[in-house]
Formats: structure tokens, sequence, C-alpha cells
């Protein structure tokens, strides 16, 4: 069965950024901890990186971080923007909700999915009907 | 754009190869390999990345790690 720990942009600065983010960072270890032990798949959606790659000074730490090959990107394909948009006119949403539907339209990839966000109220709506989705607010 | 494959030679034990043909399909079995090769790179990484947030930050709390445990569903 795949699982996968889904990074938001709260959950991906306190990993890159662990000296700097110290609440954040020991909850986002660990659930990271956790998925390890339970050998699940990190995961960052693309657009995700929108939200965090704001100029050289944060782009270093978060390139950094992707570059060790423990947390992969998932593209954004045709797929999962099909499946965000279906998500969102399911909740009557708008398109400022747009990463947060393509965070959990990613989680859909996997059999079972934990998403680790900073704001876990809007992808509870979105997630809503999907048992297989579990949300970690950090 | 994918990487270029690289054909390889490599051998495994008997049982484990015909466990992973059946699985996979002999015309999937690369695929298969790679996806499993992929996998244990990653989870390596992840281990070797935790383990120096430990060295520098200290462990883990248990509490967090129990609140952390609960949201996965269970085995």
């Amino acid at each position: 069965m795949a699982e996968a720990l889904i990074l938001d942009s709260e959950a991906l600065n306190a990993l890159a950024n662990p000296g700097t983010r110290s609440s954040l960072t020991v909850r986002a270890r660990a659930v990271a901890q956790v998925a390890h032990e339970r050998g699940a798949l990190l995961r960052v959606p693309a657009p995700v990186l929108a939200e965090v790659c704001r100029g050289l000074r944060f782009d270093a730490a978060v390139n950094l971080l992707l570059n060790r090959g423990a947390i992969v990107v998932t593209d954004l394909t045709r797929e999962i923007s099909q499946r965000a948009g279906a998500l969102l006119t399911r909740t009557r949403m708008s398109s400022a909700n747009a990463i947060d539907a393509f965070v959990v339209a990613t989680a859909l990839e996997f059999d079972a999915a934990v998403i680790a966000s900073g704001d876990t109220a809007d992808l509870a709506r979105l997630a809503a009907p999907y048992r297989q989705i579990s949300l970690l607010r950090l | 754009m994918a990487d270029a494959a690289e054909k390889l030679s490599i051998s495994m034990p008997r049982k484990l190869a015909s466990a992973a043909r059946k699985r996979a399909g002999q015309r999937g079995l690369s695929s298969f390999v790679s996806r499993a090769v992929a996998r244990e790179l990653e989870r390596e990484a992840l281990g070797q990345f935790l383990q120096e947030l430990e060295a520098t930050l200290g462990p883990i709390p248990e509490s967090e790690l129990k609140r952390a445990r609960r949201v996965w569903p269970k085995r």
C-alpha cells in the first residue's frame, strides 16, 4: 500500500529552516519520523513551491532540502489539475484556494496520505469525503 | 523530461527475482525495480536527514511522536 506524507508550504519551510521555526519544526520532524518508520513517501506538490520560493534567501534553504533526495516534488499533471478543479467546484471554493486543492488532489494519488499543514481549515473542506486522507496541523 | 535509461545486469536471489517477475510481469520488471530502488534511496536520504536534525536539535518529544502517529491509518 503506497502511503505518502504531503507537505504544504508551512511544513516544507519548517523542515527547510529548522533553526528558525522551532515549534513547527518539532511537529514537522515528528510526522516525517513517523512517515519514515512506516515507509511512506514524502511529497511536495509542485504548486507549493510557488508559495515558498520567494527569492534567493528563501530558495536556498528549500533547494538544499529538496536536493537531498528525501523529499520529492510531485509534478502538476493534467490529471491532478483537473481533479483539483473538481474539488473546488464541489466545495464551491474559489481559485484563491487552488493551491490547497492541488495539495488534496496530489494526496489522492496515493492509497493513504497525511497532509501536514500550518492551516488545515480549507484543506479539511476539500478532503472531507476522502477517508484515505488525514490532516495534521503543525 | 525522463532520464535516459541505462541497461544494467544485476543479480538477485532466485526466489526474489521470481516474486518480482510475478508481481510486475516480464515487461514491467524494469519499471518495478526502478521504483523500488528510487524508494529505497529516498528512504535512506530521509533517515539521514532526520538523524542530522536529531544530532543538531535533540530528540523529538514523545508527545509529538504520539500525536503524529495518531493521524496515520491503523495497520
